[in-house]
C-alpha cells in the first residue's frame, strides 16, 4: 500500500507550548491507522494540520497525488458532537453535505447511504437532541465522510459513548477502511486503538516516538518477552523466581524473555516445590504496557 | 451565497418554536412596557424635579412671591438667574446659552412691571415668557402645563394674599379667567405634533436601538455556541473560510433585525398611531433599520469575537450596550445630556441612529437628509466586522 499523506518535520507552537515538535508520519492507503498518547500530546494538532485547519510553523504534509488537503480529500469528525441540536438527522446531513459541495440527488442518494451506514434511518427525521448519545456519535462520523474523501481523521470518536455503540462505530469504521478510505483516528483509549486499527502510532510531546502494528511494537519495544501468570491451589514451600509471587504466594506474575528455556524451569521448580498448579497464562504485552514502557520518562517526569 | 449556510441559520431558527415565536413576540413586549415607562414619565403627576430657571426683571412682591411659591414646590429645582446682568430683551444665542449651560429644562422670564400689569385687568397683563427647548418635547409639553396651571395658581393666590395689600381682590380675574399669561416660545425653533405622538415616535426609535442591540448581542452568542460544539472547525474543514462564515452570520442576523425593528414600527403604527405611513416616513424607516440592524449585528458578531465564553459574553455586551444606550440616547433623551456628554455620544451608534429616525418621525427630512446617519452607521459596521474577522482569523490560527 502506497502512502496517502506524509507529514515531515512538522514543528507547531502555541506560545511557549510546543505542540508538535518535529513529527513525521505516514498514512497509508486503505488503512486504519490510530494515533496514541496523552492529553496534549499532539493528536488534535496533528488532525488539525492534516485537514489545513491551522499552519506549521515548519515542515511540510505531502498528499499523495497532489498537495492539498481540499474538501474532497479529507474528512473531519471533531472531538465534539459538532452537529446542530436542533436539526434533524436529515437535515443535519442536507447542510454539512452541502458545505462539502454535494447537490441534488447524489446529496439524497449519499444521504440515503449514510443513514443505512450508520443505522440511522428510523430516527433520521427526529431531531437529534433527542438522541442517544452513541448515535449522535455515529451521525458525527456521517457528517464528516458522506462526502467520500480519500482520507477521513476522526478525533476521539468513541468518546461518552457505551460499548455497544463503540462496537458499532468500530464496524462502520472497518466498512469504511475495506471500501478503500484512510482513516486517521485520535484515541487515548489503547484497547480501541488495538482492535480498530491497522498500525499504531504513539505520539509523545509532539513527536511520533513509535509506529507500525502492534506485534511490531511490542517486539520493537520489549522484544520477545511473554508475560505469565501462574495460579496455584496453596504456596509454595519455597520461592519461586523471586520477588514475584503474590502476597498469599498463590499467584505468580512473571515477564518471560525466553519462553522456550524459561517456562520449562518454572514448571520444574513448581513441582519440585510441590505446588498444584490451577491455571497458567501466557501472553504478548498489550499495547499499554509497550505504551507505558515508552513514555515511562514523561511519567517519572 | 452559501445556501448551506444559510440553510443551517434558517433551520436551526425553525426548529427552535420558542425563539421563531419570541422574534415577533418580544418586539411587541419590548415596545409596550418602554412606551408605558414613558407615558408614565410624561405624566405631570409622577415627573421627576425639573431644573427651572427664573429670571425676575419686575423684581416684585408678587414676582418674589410666585418664586417663592415655585422654590417651595418639590417639582422644581429652581435656579435664580437674576444675578445675570439681564436688563434687556434676550435674544435666540443668550437664550440658548442660558439653558444649555445652566442645564435647563426652561426659564420663566418676569418681565418689568409685571405686577403692575396684572392689577389693571388680566387680559392687558404682560406675559411670563417661558423659554424653552421643544427638541425635548416629553418635558418641554409637560413643563409647560406645569408650569402655567402653577404661576396662574400662584399668582391669583398673590393677588389674594395679604402680601400684596395694595391690590384688590377685585382686580383679579373672575372664575375661570386667566390672571395672568404664560408665553412658550421655543428657544432651538418650531416644535413639532402633539405630545403623545412625539413620545412615542421617540420612545419606538429609542427601544428599537437598544432592543437591536440586545437582540444582536444574543445572536452573538451562537457563535461561541457552535465554536464550543466543534461545528465552526467543522464548517472551516469544509473548505469554507472565516470571513465567509461571518458574513454569513452578519447578513442572516441583520435579516432578523430588519424584521423585529419592523414588526416594532408596525405594531407601533397599529396601536400606538405612530405615522410610520406617512409620506417618506416608511423609506426612511427603512433605510434607518437596515443601516442600524447591519450596524448592530456587526457589533454582535464584533463582541462574539472578542469573547471566549458565552459568559464573557453576557457581561461584556451588557456593559457595552448600557453604556452606549446611555450616551447614545436610548435611556436618556440626549437633549437632556451635558454638552460633553452629547459629544461622547457621536463615538455610540445609537446616537447617530437616534438622529437618523428623529429626521424621519419629527423633523420630516427627506431622504437626502439621512445620508450622513447611513454613512456613519454604515462605516461602523465596516469597522466592527472587520474587525470581528480578524480576531476570528487570528484566533482560528492558534
Amino acid at each position: 500500500m502506497g502512502n496517502i499523506v506524509k507529514i515531515e518535520g512538522a514543528y507547531k507552537r502555541y506560545g511557549q507550548i510546543v505542540a508538535l515538535n518535529n513529527l513525521c508520519l505516514e498514512l497509508r492507503e486503505a488503512e486504519c491507522l490510530a494515533l496514541v498518547g496523552r492529553n496534549g500530546a499532539g493528536k488534535t494538532t496533528t488532525v488539525r494540520a492534516i485537514c489545513g485547519l491551522i499552519r506549521l510553523d515548519s515542515g511540510s504534509i505531502d498528499w499523495h497525488p497532489g498537495n492539498a488537503p481540499t474538501t474532497p480529500n479529507c474528512g473531519l469528525v471533531p472531538q465534539e458532537i459538532a452537529l446542530y441540536p436542533l436539526l434533524t438527522g436529515i437535515e443535519n446531513l442536507k447542510v454539512f453535505g452541502g458545505l462539502n459541495s454535494l447537490r441534488g440527488a447524489v446529496l439524497s442518494a449519499r444521504i440515503d447511504w449514510a443513514l443505512d451506514w450508520t443505522g440511522l434511518s428510523g430516527r433520521a427525521n427526529e431531531p437529534i437532541k433527542r438522541w442517544s448519545i452513541g448515535m449522535q456519535r455515529r451521525l458525527n462520523i456521517a457528517c464528516g465522510v458522506l462526502h467520500a474523501p480519500r482520507i477521513v481523521l476522526l478525533d476521539e470518536p468513541t468518546a461518552n459513548v457505551d460499548p455497544e455503540s463503540r462496537q458499532r462505530i468500530w464496524e462502520m469504521l472497518r466498512e469504511l477502511r475495506d471500501s478503500g478510505t484512510s482513516i486517521l483516528l485520535t484515541t487515548h483509549l489503547l484497547s480501541e486503538a488495538e482492535i480498530a486499527s491497522d498500525r499504531i502510532a504513539i505520539i509523545d510531546a509532539g513527536r511520533v516516538i513509535a509506529c507500525g502494528a502492534l506485534r511490531e511494537l511490542v517486539r520493537e519495544t520489549l522484544g520477545l518477552e511473554h508475560r505469565m501468570i501462574l495460579r496455584l491451589a496453596a504456596p509454595l514451600r519455597e520461592p519461586v523466581l523471586d520477588g514475584l509471587c503474590s502476597p498469599d504466594g498463590k499467584r505468580i506474575d512473571a515477564t518471560l524473555h525466553d519462553i522456550l528455556e524459561q517456562l520449562p524451569e518454572v514448571l520444574r521448580t513448581v513441582r519440585r516445590a510441590g505446588g498444584e498448579i490451577e491455571s497458567l497464562e501466557i501472553g504478548v504485552p498489550d499495547l499499554e504496557t509497550v505504551f507505558l514502557e515508552l513514555t515511562k520518562h514523561r511519567a517519572d517526569e | 451565497m452559501n445556501r448551506a449556510l444559510m440553510l443551517s441559520l434558517w433551520l436551526s431558527l425553525r426548529r427552535d418554536w420558542l425563539a421563531l415565536v419570541l422574534i415577533f413576540v418580544l418586539p411587541i413586549v419590548f415596545f409596550s412596557i418602554m412606551t408605558a415607562v414613558l407615558e408614565q414619565i410624561s405624566d405631570p403627576n409622577s415627573m421627576s424635579t425639573v431644573r427651572l430657571g427664573v429670571i425676575d426683571h419686575d423684581d416684585s412682591a408678587m414676582t418674589r412671591y410666585i418664586i417663592r411659591q415655585l422654590k417651595a414646590q418639590k417639582d422644581f429645582d429652581v435656579v435664580d438667574l437674576s444675578g445675570d446682568p439681564i436688563d434687556r430683551k434676550l435674544d435666540q444665542q443668550e437664550r440658548a446659552r442660558l439653558l444649555r449651560d445652566n442645564h435647563l429644562t426652561a426659564i420663566a422670564v418676569f418681565p418689568q412691571d409685571f405686577e403692575k400689569s396684572q392689577s389693571t385687568g388680566s387680559k392687558r397683563g404682560r406675559p411670563i415668557e417661558l423659554l424653552e427647548d421643544r427638541a425635548n418635547p416629553i418635558y418641554a409639553g409637560i413643563l409647560a402645563k406645569m408650569l402655567e396651571s402653577g404661576l396662574q395658581g400662584f399668582a391669583q393666590l398673590a393677588l389674594l394674599s395679604a402680601a400684596l395689600p395694595h391690590l384688590s381682590p377685585a382686580d383679579a380675574a373672575g372664575p375661570g379667567t386667566p390672571v395672568v399669561k404664560v408665553e412658550r416660545l421655543d428657544v432651538f425653533g418650531e416644535g413639532f405634533g402633539q405630545e403623545r405622538k412625539i413620545s412615542v415616535a421617540y420612545g419606538a426609535a429609542g427601544n428599537a436601538v437598544l432592543f437591536l442591540l440586545f437582540a444582536m448581542a444574543g445572536s452573538g452568542a451562537t457563535l461561541i455556541e457552535e465554536e464550543e460544539r466543534g461545528v465552526v472547525e467543522r464548517i472551516l474543514a469544509s473548505g469554507v473560510s472565516i470571513r465567509e462564515w461571518l458574513l454569513h452570520k452578519w447578513i442572516f442576523f441583520t435579516l432578523i433585525g430588519t424584521v423585529q425593528v419592523t414588526t416594532m414600527f408596525v405594531w407601533g403604527s397599529l396601536v400606538y398611531h405612530l405615522e410610520l405611513f406617512k409620506g417618506t416616513h416608511l423609506w426612511g424607516f427603512l433605510m434607518m433599520t437596515l443601516a442600524t440592524a447591519l450596524a448592530a449585528a456587526a457589533l454582535g458578531i464584533f463582541l462574539a469575537a472578542l469573547c471566549r465564553s458565552r459568559t464573557q459574553l453576557a457581561g461584556i455586551s451588557t456593559v457595552v450596550i448600557v453604556i452606549m444606550s446611555a450616551l447614545g440616547g436610548s435611556m436618556f433623551p440626549r437633549f437632556l445630556m451635558s454638552a460633553q456628554l452629547k459629544t461622547a455620544g457621536l463615538f455610540t451608534f445609537n446616537a447617530w441612529a437616534l438622529d437618523g429616525y428623529q429626521k424621519v418621525f419629527w423633523y420630516e427630512a427627506g431622504l437626502l437628509a439621512l445620508v450622513p446617519q447611513l454613512a456613519v452607521l454604515l462605516a461602523l459596521a465596516l469597522v466592527f466586522m472587520g474587525i470581528a474577522v480578524a480576531v476570528a482569523q487570528r484566533r482560528a490560527a492558534h
